[in-house]
């Protein structure tokens, strides 16, 4: 520290308490750095205030010609220009709702299994292959909910119609909103799971070793201290499930049935949101009908805030048992008035110390271990079947032509997507260059200067950032940088990218610095650094390996993103040149290769499938192996 | 402050990936080569493909086309944020008069000929079955719900066709395809026109499941024991799925074939009228395929504010002359002579700078 010693006062952190005698003096550095921060957080709201100004000047012909009969009207014929949305309203809710209630048990058990009870060997690889799972692009996993998933859930309706006498059974393939809930639950696990256990960790040993201490089993620990600790974290991970749920599109599409009606029962087919945007948008026949998409796309914002609303309240209640303290003085209350009731119908003295009988902890407790087990099993399967999948179809397209070259035409062997390759990584670099030192700045604003009243407006827009689908980020991009420019461009593609990775990275890094502890910021501020050296220095280091994992989450996000770059990148068969110029990626020949009918192309396209994963892989696992110690780290400093 | 070095290097990585990426990509397309970008109907895509490489073997000039789907071709065609666009369906009045608001009038180029057919899976039968477009319709509007109906049965009597749900599959996204098969049943069945019309996305009765994609369609069929969709022939020809023939307007039953396709488009070229915005669905001619269709390149016909007119009037003419050989071994039907020849004249139309 070659800073010199300066009044400790000097520097107003919102951390610490303010000292009102001695007036604060400001140094140009923090103003700056502040004012960088806050003019990050305000970009992040301002693009979102564009997204919705855009989206609704683009809806504007539908909002007035159909009105209120957009909700509740459940007809959507383009042939008669009609457009009503209350169908894909309630397919969208009813496959979200099926996977959160599937993916959050799962995901929380998988993440305290993993944090808490798995020794090392198992951890490390453990919570590594679950986050593989948010690795893989959505048009995979609508493949394999295809070709796996949905004969599997056919033939298990089929067996529900023979056992059950009366029950009609409709020959739909499998299709239907519970399938498309199924994949869905295990294209949100990582995020439940990868938050959960992060939260986890965080828990002081201290309080995990006290509880210990006193007796407890490690399920009693786990359900006293550790889950009413990470609460908050654990709920912030189940919306941000939820919004991924909200907004899914490819394998929703293929798995959904696309029937857009309303119907309650568990072999129906029905349509999302989402999933007719990506249907119709391309192929939207009328002004009219491209403006009826685009209010969907509205619709699925309102929906977001709506589900963040609810969000906050439900928050805002469970706060008052937020603390562990919090809970154990409930749980204890709660005890108290059960042993008392036991007590007076006995009618003997108050027990004063509640106390579970030692062998039927240690039963729950073997128990629930093996049933948290269980969810980590459970996740980790699907994973192995599609990475399985992928790499049987994929292995044998790979050769040198396919690096190198750049494609054949149809029915022509060999060829390559060289070209697309070095797309889609000029794409992604260019997003990650744009949005990850503005999301973290954003995040510091938000952790590090909790007055800010412009606080919680960030974070609650960066929420809504979050739930915004990538079809409409797409339309934004398209209508902010393609419609004026006149031409696609890379640029375009890489704004459209950056926008859907800023909420990722700004999310994880928020809750990362909140976990820093503050007497690592006071100590360095008592050592006379300024508030910015503080944060550069001292709290940014520390929370990095959760930073850099929501970095990679964001990279590997936006890696396999198909919807948005078709608006703006457009593709391109020649090698990338400029990004002003439309631009090549690899997603893209995944979705048509895959469809095209030619064999050698769709060979590629599955190559194409596992180079991209591989690469995030790749990017995974030396993540994994260089930040490894500084987790270690991290923790031992608290 | 280790960490923080990391970030510097990966960051200083990154951008050293982006210059190369730009860089690279800039010295090695220094050519200053002329490049038509293109886009649309994703029917066409293979061949455009196999196009765009030979013509630039032979003149250096590169054609980037995109399969985005016909009617994001059409958009971007009429926003000019391509030079080109290709779709499965004409222009309709509202996009006609849309475009006459941006850039005046809009050529159409018929660039090649494709059919739709009816492909089932019904394991036990070989022989291929028959429909009449109106049975099509029965079928699509949850009329007909057997296999062994007896509509079909007496349509195909040597065939013992299985007392078995028919399951139907329609394309749930926006598509060339449901066009041109919405077009022909809306022409053979009154009451289909009434309750359900044509288009590219249409509202289908609720009866079958939506697919996206022809290989979205083919794969549930593949899948799926019973069921009945339509699909591109070239779609069926190379996943080798079942289908069915089709009685046209002379009361003959066709296979679609390449042949019988063009056939069609021959047959109907006294109709076609003078702006080439044809249909040629339900084509007379008992050769005739009834459910084919063309792929139209479509353009301004101002092109003199760009440079590259000359460029794509050149290339538009050569894929309709030279370019047609290629059309055999990917399974697309060619143009006959003369609708070449209407569309050459077409393009003489075009006004290029100079």
């Amino acid at each position: 520290m070659e800073q010199g010693l300066g009044p400790p006062a000097a520097v107003l952190s919102a951390s610490g308490p303010p000292e009102r005698s001695t007036p604060p003096r400001r140094r140009l550095g923090d103003v700056v750095f502040f004012w960088l921060c806050r003019g990050a957080a305000l970009a992040v709201v301002l693009i979102f205030i564009l997204l919705g100004v855009f989206l609704v000047i683009e809806a504007w012909p539908a909002i007035r010609s159909t009105g209120w009969d957009f909700f509740r009207s459940t007809e959507w014929n383009p042939q008669t220009d009609q457009y009503g949305a209350l169908a894909f309203i309630f397919g969208t809710l009813a496959t979200s709702a099926i996977a959160l209630a599937i993916a959050v048990p799962l995901g929380v058990g998988t993440a305290v299994f993993l944090a808490e009870i798995a020794p090392r060997w198992i951890r490390t690889p453990g919570s590594f292959l679950v986050e593989l799972l948010a690795a893989i692009p959505s048009v995979v996993y609508g493949f394999w909910g295809l070709m796996f998933l949905a004969p599997v859930v056919q033939n298990l309706f089929d067996l529900m119609g023979q056992v059950i006498p009366g029950l009609k059974v409709p020959n739909t393939g499998g299709m239907g909103i519970f399938t498309a809930g199924l994949v869905l639950a295990v294209m949100v696990l990582p995020y439940v799971a990868a938050v959960s256990f992060d939260v986890c960790r965080a828990v002081p040993r201290s309080q995990a070793d006290a509880a210990l201490a006193l007796g407890a089993t490690r399920w009693h620990m786990i359900w006293t201290v550790i889950l009413p600790y990470a609460r908050p974290g654990i709920i912030g991970g189940c919306f941000l499930a939820l919004g991924r749920a909200l907004g899914e599109t490819m394998a929703v599409t293929m798995l959904i049935g696309n029937r857009p009606e309303i119907n309650f029962s568990l072999f129906a087919v029905g349509d999302s949101i989402a999933s007719v945007i990506a249907n119709q948008l391309n192929e939207a026949e009328t002004d009219l009908q491209r403006a009826a998409l685009v209010e969907l796309g509205l619709i699925l914002l309102l929906v977001t805030v709506a589900v963040n609303v609810l969000a906050r309240v439900l928050i805002w209640r469970v706060s008052e048992v937020r603390s562990a303290r919090g809970w154990l003085d409930w749980l204890r209350r709660r005890n108290r008035t059960v042993l008392e009731r036991e007590a007076t119908a006995n009618g003997r003295p108050t027990v004063t110390v509640p106390r579970q009988p030692r062998r039927l902890a240690r039963v729950t407790d073997r128990i629930m271990t093996g049933i948290l087990a269980c969810c980590l099993a459970i996740s980790i399967g699907p994973l192995l079947l599609i990475l399985g999948y992928i790499l049987y179809r994929g292995i044998g397209a790979l050769n040198w032509d396919f690096f190198t070259k750049l494609p054949a035409p149809a029915g022509e062997p060999g060829g390559g997507l060289a070209h697309a390759m070095l797309g889609s990584l000029m794409l992604v670099g260019l997003a990650t260059a744009f949005a990850v030192p503005l999301a973290i700045l954003s995040a510091v604003h938000l952790a590090e200067y909790r007055n800010s009243r412009l606080g919680p407006v960030v974070r609650f827009i960066n929420e809504l950032l979050g739930g915004v689908p990538s079809i409409v980020i797409g339309i934004f991009a398209y209508a902010l940088l393609v419609r004026p420019l006149g031409h696609f461009s890379g640029w375009a593609g890489a704004f459209a990218l950056g926008v859907m990775m800023i909420p990722i990275v700004m999310r994880t890094t928020e809750e990362a610095l909140k976990m820093v502890p503050d007497s690592l910021r006071n100590a360095s501020l008592a050592l006379g650094a300024t508030t910015w050296q503080t944060i550069l220095r001292v709290t940014l280091p520390a929370a990095l390996p959760a930073v850099l994992t929501g970095v990679f989450l964001g990279i590997s996000r936006i890696a396999g993103e198909t919807a948005p770059l078709l608006l703006t990148a457009y593709n391109s068969n020649y090698w990338p040149e400029s990004p002003s110029q439309p631009t090549p990626f690899l997603p893209y020949y995944i979705f048509y290769y895959s469809r095209s009918g030619y064999a050698e192309w769709e060979r590629q396209a599955w190559a194409a499938a596992l180079v991209l994963l591989a690469v995030v892989m790749v990017i995974n696992v030396s993540v994994r192996m260089l930040m490894g110690q500084r987790v270690l780290l991290a923790s031992r400093a608290d | 402050m280790n960490p923080m070095r990391q970030v510097l290097v990966s960051g200083l990585l990154l951008g050293a990936c982006l210059i190369w990426g730009c860089g690279g990509g800039n010295s090695s397309g220094k050519t200053a080569s002329i490049r038509i970008n293109a886009g649309g109907s994703t029917f066409i895509n293979p061949l455009m493909t196999k196009w765009a490489k030979v013509y630039q073997d032979k003149t250096g000039v590169r054609i980037d086309y995109s399969s985005t789907g016909s009617g994001n071709g059409i958009q971007q065609m009429i926003n000019r944020t391509i030079d080109f666009g290709c779709t499965d369906a004409p222009l309709n009045e509202e996009q006609l008069s849309k475009a006459a608001g941006i850039g005046g009038e809009v050529v159409h180029v018929p660039l090649t000929l494709g059919g739709v057919v009816p492909a089932y899976n019904l394991p036990s039968i070989d022989k291929p079955i028959r429909f009449t477009g109106e049975i099509l319709a029965q079928i699509y509007l949850g009329k007909i719900q057997k296999w062994n109906d007896p509509a079909l049965q007496t349509l195909n009597p040597d065939v013992a066709l299985p007392d078995m749900n028919i399951a139907p599959v329609y394309r749930s996204d926006g598509s060339g395809t449901t066009y041109l098969f919405t077009d022909f049943l809306c022409k053979v069945s009154p009451e289909f026109q009434q309750t359900v019309g044509k288009g590219t996305s249409v509202r289908w009765p609720s009866v079958g499941i939506g697919h996206k994609g022809n290989e979205g369609v083919a794969g549930h069929i593949t899948r799926t024991p019973g069921a009945l969709g339509y699909v591109e022939l070239i779609y069926a020809l190379n996943q080798n799925l079942r289908f069915g023939a089709v009685q046209n307007r002379q009361g003959q039953f066709v296979t679609a074939s390449m042949e019988s396709i063009s056939e069609a488009a021959r047959n109907s070229l006294t109709t076609i009228p003078e702006d080439l915005r044809f249909s040629i669905t339900d084509a007379p001619g008992a050769e005739s395929y009834p459910i084919s269709g063309a792929v139209w390149a479509v353009l301004y016909r101002d092109q003199s504010r760009t440079a590259k007119g000359q460029a794509i009037v050149d290339f538009l003419r050569w894929a309709i002359r030279d370019g047609q050989q290629y059309c055999k071994d990917l399974h697309y039907a060619t143009l006959p002579e003369e609708l070449g020849s209407r569309a050459d004249r077409k393009l003489d139309e075009i006004k290029v700078a100079k």
